[in-house]
């Protein structure tokens, strides 16, 4: 195939995506955004007496104790990671929709008269639902920290309390450029972290008659239901899939995970948003890439074979 | 002239109802074909078949391949309207023709324009804000603004007023068609799409009962209109239908049945004049459905 009809028609679907789901994907978290700013903003402005010299003196402490990379990114960090738990749920929506939808309103024969393979289709929503819609989120969250950061400088320009320079060293020594990049190599990992997710979402998408969650949820719960049951029975823990599937989907780090990185480095300095990379990076497993990439061949055989 | 599309033997079975038995078509450019026949005749499935949709048995070959084998190159010089009822609700139409002008290396967009320019559609509105005969007209107006080879159009009027078809219809033979295209149509109103046809192809229940250019048609079928007195003399010529209304009589005769006596006896009989393709289908379909019953009794 053209090499450039292929990127442009990979570049048009994608916009297509944006345009069919813009309100939740880009809507949702800029509002969230927005009101987050308007809160700080509103905060930082309205600091009293008191308020303002216990900031001072602790920015100067932090300088001083060479502490500003941890501060910096424990919070950039914790930004971050708000609006990964909200592109999560955009995420599940969209993946749970793409497919359903365009059957739904028959829009599907429409998209499927148009020269453009059905694996090509699958393969741009996936990159939607897995990294494009985080990314959006990521990209809001950081300019929704630059801009908290400026306004924290021009704070620091006006009052006569803070020394602008206490506050840009706080950054600077925060590493906040490279906090922004590795939030985007962290972004790839989680991508691939809930891929099989994804993928398990999106089939549910394409097969589904009348409520893909249900078509989601169902076979879980049926699974967990037939544990117990075998648990019961043989009295004791024979099967431990759904164990596997919670402990593989946990957001909270077990001490098994925080053991291994920090056996990894062999040393507590690691900084935080490094610590949430290498954690994620000890989550993905190749067996569960395997079975995402199953669900994802489904997904493509369903909307290949029975959408006419 | 080229075959564009070759079907041999094809036939389609969903689970035990023969919806296709062994149906042949030879498709050449520069023809336009009237594909008709009763609701549930097997027309939309044949074209599904042609279009890559489903899966069947026999041999199709659309512009030299597989229509089911890389689908979407074949889609690049086969354009179609299968169900018009069926673009986005939430895409607006400056959206519908940005995308189409991204993904169709085939697609002409100022073609698109002068076609929706006719109309009272606006770029901005959102397709859901359309009427259902408006959102069949921005369905058609992107997909004949297609440089294709072969446009399949399966009921694209419907839901049209009879202002807007006749435009339609126009407007496909001044735009869109060229003598090295070929244009298949399938309509319940044969009467709007009989002057503009090559060729037509009767299926019903499942295989071609006639495939023919409609001059062939026209000089195989007339319809002879007589008075009541002569009914008898007339019907020893097996007429495929016969319709009495207000003491006159019209029935439809297959000429190729006749023998040169009953060709010279035909002038005194009655007045015989062009059969329309409506009138050979009621004839058809009406034959075969007769002939079930005396098989069934």
């Amino acid at each position: 195939m053209d090499k450039s009809l292929l990127i442009q028609q990979i570049k048009m679907s994608i916009y297509k995506e944006f345009w069919e789901f813009r309100k939740s994907i880009v809507g949702v978290p800029l509002v969230v955004g927005a009101i987050f700013l308007a809160v700080f903003i509103f905060e930082m402005f309205t600091l009293n007496q008191y308020q303002q010299t216990r900031m001072v003196s602790s920015i100067e402490q932090i300088n001083a104790e060479g502490m500003q990379a941890s501060v910096t990114q424990m919070s950039l960090a914790s930004v971050f990671g708000t609006f990964l738990v909200i592109s999560f749920f955009i995420q599940a929506y969209y993946a749970l929709s793409c497919l359903y939808d365009e059957r739904r309103d028959k829009s599907v024969f429409f998209w499927r008269s148009m020269p453009v393979s059905d694996g090509q289709t699958i393969g741009v929503k996936l990159l939607m639902a897995a990294l494009l819609i985080p990314a959006v989120s990521i990209m809001i969250a950081s300019i929704l920290s630059i801009v908290a950061m400026l306004v924290m400088s021009i704070i620091g320009l006006i009052s006569s309390n803070f020394n602008v320079s206490d506050i840009w060293s706080l950054f600077v020594g925060g590493h906040t450029l490279s906090s922004f990049l590795s939030a985007g190599y962290g972004l790839i990992l989680y991508a691939l972290w809930l891929f099989p997710l994804i993928a398990w979402l999106m089939l549910a998408s394409a097969y589904a008659k009348k409520s893909p969650f249900l078509i989601a949820v169902i076979p879980l719960v049926l699974l967990s239901i037939t544990e117990v049951l075998l648990s019961l029975v043989f009295s004791y823990q024979t099967w431990e899939i759904a164990t596997k599937i919670a402990t593989y989907l946990s957001i909270t780090p077990d001490s098994r995970d925080v053991f291994m990185v920090l056996d990894s480095h062999r040393a507590s300095s690691i900084m935080p948003i490094n610590f949430f990379i290498e954690v994620l990076h000890h989550r993905i497993s190749l067996f569960a890439l395997l079975i995402g990439s199953a669900f994802i061949f489904a997904s493509y055989w369903v909307r290949k074979n029975s959408v006419r | 002239m080229n075959s564009v599309i070759t079907i041999k033997g094809l036939c389609k079975d969903y689970k035990g109802h023969q919806a296709l038995k062994s149906v042949d078509l030879d498709i050449r450019e520069g023809e336009i074909w009237g594909l008709v026949g009763p609701n549930g005749s097997g027309k939309t499935t044949c074209l599904q078949a042609i279009m890559g949709l489903i899966g069947y048995e026999g041999d199709i070959e659309v512009l030299g391949q597989k229509p089911n084998h890389k689908r979407h190159k074949l889609l690049e010089n086969l354009a179609y309207v299968a169900d018009v009822a069926v673009l986005p609700e939430w895409i607006k139409v400056e959206q519908a023709i940005t995308y189409m002008k991204g993904v169709h290396p085939n697609f002409n967009e100022a073609k698109a324009r002068s076609f929706l320019d006719k109309t009272n559609i606006k770029y901005h509105s959102k397709v859901s804000s359309l009427s259902k005969g408006m959102k069949a007209q921005v369905h058609l107006a992107l997909i004949m603004a297609v440089d294709a080879k072969i446009l399949i159009l399966d009921e694209p009027t419907l839901g049209l007023d009879i202002l807007t078809r006749k435009q339609f219809y126009t407007h496909l033979l001044d735009d869109f068609y060229s003598p090295e295209k070929c244009i298949i149509i399938t309509t319940h109103q044969i009467e709007e799409v009989e002057n503009i046809l090559s060729n037509v192809a009767f299926i019903n229940q499942g295989s071609i009962a006639l495939s023919k250019s409609v001059e062939d048609l026209q000089s195989q079928y007339k319809l002879l209109a007589l008075d009541n007195e002569k009914l008898e003399d007339a019907t020893l010529l097996k007429p495929l239908f016969t319709n009495s209304l207000m003491g006159m009589t019209s029935m439809l005769l297959d000429l190729t049945n006749l023998s040169a006596e009953q060709m010279d006896l035909l002038p005194s009989l009655g007045k015989l004049s062009t059969a329309s393709l409506a009138d050979v289908f009621v004839g058809l379909a009406g034959q075969k459905s007769d002939k079930e019953e005396l098989n069934h009794g």
